[in-house]
């Protein structure tokens, strides 16, 4: 076993590199991984994350019915357990510290910080209470902190939900809301999520249904996934209309199919099995998950701002092999009574603070963003950030691989190599990370907890304030004081204030006011205070 | 220490940076989710991988281990993401046509996995499913050039 290094303090030798990587999903663990391949014993790493706790959607985004998926964390925790890598979860670069005070204490930095946000629809109606994305509702049933309080109706209307996009992930969302909650209950998926679903059954959820505008020759669900559609419980039955799968066999989809294996052996499954399962879906018990193509939604319908129905368009196959895209037809649209959509149409780059974007993606050559200059280190990307929000896990490999000797590469061939203090007293400064070892400690708990409910794990949904945790539901973290939502607020994340009298203005920096006192203004900027027979503002 | 995996079945976990190492009796193992390959008793089979910048490495592992086990124990470049758990393709290797045959056909879940991987071939096979015996004796076993979506080492593809 290699023995355990003690870190160096204050003077590094001028032949170490030491490099930051922010994120800490697979795309900042494969970078890591092959940084190390390269380098061997020359570079450090240091890996900062917002989250107390690491692997980003390898915890937040795999099904939890899929837990194999999550094997890979333990190849990451090799990395994470080698004595020249360091964790500090909890600290959220681009706030504090900033991406420049990275960059002016590392060689280089690499951001592996993904993409979380939405993409829309941009369709009327779509802004109803129970539409919701699938990042969003993934991250909810997977027991994100940040998303432990998303509204969802209490009862699903029309017995139906509805799933717009034919990514795995839509299958997974599909899945999920259909399997018996029984099966759920033993996952490590948060069990308020799973009480709701089983409480959306009992009220009368049957029917999911799967929606996407082209046919399923183009369609981006994978074999492995649409087969678990058959087999994932007895209560389920999937269908599709035999006649829809005959529409989507146009001459062009004939040719794709006879280039891809992959759909080939799909055929099987959806014309074999879940076409001749359609007969059975006016008489059957069980709930059933419908798959539809050649549908886009017009219009979500609502009723008192809620989801009541959404109506989809026929579409039609246009253009060559390949490069078909879907185009409306006049036909009649068809409308499905529902009480819940679920947008899963993919997710959107959220720019970095500092980092520019370029038609929504960053601009970079092989990884590279810039190379080091006058005592900034180099900046560079990898994962999501940088090709986009596709692909899976295992996708980050390359991608990672391309970054890491890039970034080695530019190292070697630095003209001089700056002289630069370690970073090791900025990071003794931070604010009670989380070590790699307390989440080891975390995850135990998760495990040990889980088990006693009969679960897979009880995941941590609280947030971290300074070492100490917190309900992020209802309580919050103020420069290291804890708060009840409800009673306080934080301005400026600095001062704690009584919410039900006092007010926070942020035009002049961040001041805490007394209402009937104090006002807010915008001239002069700042807080006021109200003279008897004056106007509100001072001007 | 025992870890819990899935129901059933336990698997033991080392505390190792997953280089293969002596350890106890001789016994060399990996740690982690790799089995306890050394049975004593086991015919040592020699095989031959053919890497990515076309070097030929030569291995001898006991009769039973998977081809990924095989790699892995002898610093081979492949990746085992899922751990063995048929949930990923990243440990995709290319049999010769012969040794495809010998092996028989894979499983429709190995398939599945297997439309995934890039520069697919008639006889890939994901190495984490192929058991080392007398059958893969003094044969060869290809890395394919291509992981998802980038090449490795400057490799240009050939058009196919």
């Amino acid at each position: 076993m290699p023995s355990l290094k003690p870190a160096r303090l204050l003077t590094r030798s001028a032949r170490d590199y030491h490099v930051a990587v922010v994120g800490s999903g697979p795309a900042g663990f494969y970078t890591s991984k092959y940084l190390f391949k390269k380098a061997g014993d020359t570079l450090k790493i240091d890996m900062f994350e917002r989250l107390p706790t690491p692997f980003g959607l390898v915890r937040f985004g795999v099904a939890p019915d899929h837990p194999e998926v999550k094997n890979v964390i333990n190849d990451f925790g090799v990395i994470a357990r080698m004595p020249s890598f360091r964790y500090f979860g909890n600290i959220e670069v681009g706030s504090q510290p900033s991406l420049e005070d990275l960059r002016k204490l590392y060689d280089a930095v690499v951001l592996c910080t993904g993409a979380s946000g939405e993409r829309l629809l941009g369709i009327a109606g779509e802004e109803s209470f129970g539409v919701v994305g699938a990042p969003a509702f993934v991250k909810w049933y997977n027991g994100h902190p940040d998303y432990q309080d998303l509204k969802l109706p209490s009862t699903v209307h029309g017995e139906s939900a509805v799933v717009l996009g034919q990514g795995n992930v839509a299958l997974d969302v599909a899945r999920l809301l259909v399997r018996p909650p029984r099966d759920l209950d033993a996952t490590d998926m948060e069990r308020a999520a799973v009480n709701t679903i089983a409480s959306w059954q009992k009220s009368g959820l049957r029917t999911v249904h799967i929606v996407g505008r082209r046919g399923f020759v183009q369609a981006a669900f994978t074999n492995a996934e649409l087969r678990e559609l058959l087999t994932c419980s007895d209560e389920v039955l999937p269908v599709v209309d035999p006649e829809e799968l005959a529409l989507c066999r146009n001459e062009a989809s004939e040719e794709e199919l006879s280039k891809s294996r992959m759909k080939k052996r799909s055929v099987d499954i959806l014309d074999k099995t879940m076409a001749a399962n359609f007969a059975e879906m006016g008489s059957t018990s069980k709930r059933i998950l419908r798959v539809h193509f050649l549908r886009s939604p017009q219009e979500v319908l609502s009723e008192d701002g809620g989801v009541r129905g959404i109506r989809l368009g026929r579409m039609k196959l246009q253009g060559e092999p390949g490069r078909q895209v879907a185009a409306p037809t006049e036909e009649a649209a068809l409308e499905i009574s529902c009480g819940l959509v679920v947008r899963s149409v993919g997710f959107d780059i959220t720019p970095f603070n500092g980092l520019p974007l370029k038609s929504n993606r960053v601009p970079h050559t092989q990884g590279c963003v810039e190379t080091s200059s006058d005592g900034l280190g180099g900046l560079y990307v990898s994962g999501w950030l940088k090709r986009g929000p596709q692909g899976i896990i295992a996708s980050n490999i390359g991608d990672a691989q391309e970054t890491a000797a890039r970034l080695w590469n530019d190292l070697q061939h630095q003209s001089a190599k700056p002289p630069r203090s370690s970073p090791d007293s900025f990071v003794s400064s931070l604010p009670r990370p989380v070590s790699f070892e307390d989440w080891k400690k975390l995850e135990a708990e998760e495990h040990r907890s889980g088990h006693e409910m009969g679960k897979a794990a009880a995941k941590f949904t609280r947030g971290c304030c300074e070492g100490v945790i917190f309900k992020a539901q209802t309580e919050g973290c103020c420069q290291g004081r804890i708060y009840t939502r409800a009673a306080q607020s934080c301005c400026g994340g600095r001062s704690l204030y009584d919410s039900e009298t006092h007010g926070c203005c942020l035009e002049n920096g961040a001041q805490v006011y007394r209402y009937g006192s104090y006002n807010c203004c915008r001239r002069p900027k700042g807080i006021c205070r109200i003279r008897p027979g004056k106007a509100t503002c001072c001007s | 220490m025992l870890r819990r995996l899935a129901p059933g079945i336990a698997r033991t976990w080392a505390p190792s940076t997953g280089f293969s190492r002596p350890g106890l009796a001789g016994v060399q193992f990996l740690g982690r989710w790799h089995r306890s390959v050394a049975d004593e008793n086991a015919e040592k089979i020699s095989f031959h991988f053919k890497q990515r910048d076309g070097s030929r490495k030569t291995v001898t592992v006991p009769s039973g281990t998977t081809v990924l086990e095989a790699a892995h124990l002898n610093q081979v470049d492949l990746e085992g993401a899922c751990e063995a758990s048929l949930a990923c393709s990243t440990c995709h290797v290319i049999l010769t046509a012969d040794d495809y045959k010998k092996y028989g056909e894979p499983t429709e879940k190995e398939e599945d996995l297997l439309d995934l991987a890039p520069c697919l071939t008639p006889t890939s096979r994901l190495a984490c499913q192929v058991v080392v015996d007398e059958r893969l004796k003094d044969q060869e076993v290809s890395l394919p050039a291509m992981t998802l979506n980038f090449y490795v080492d400057g490799h240009v593809p050939t058009p196919h």
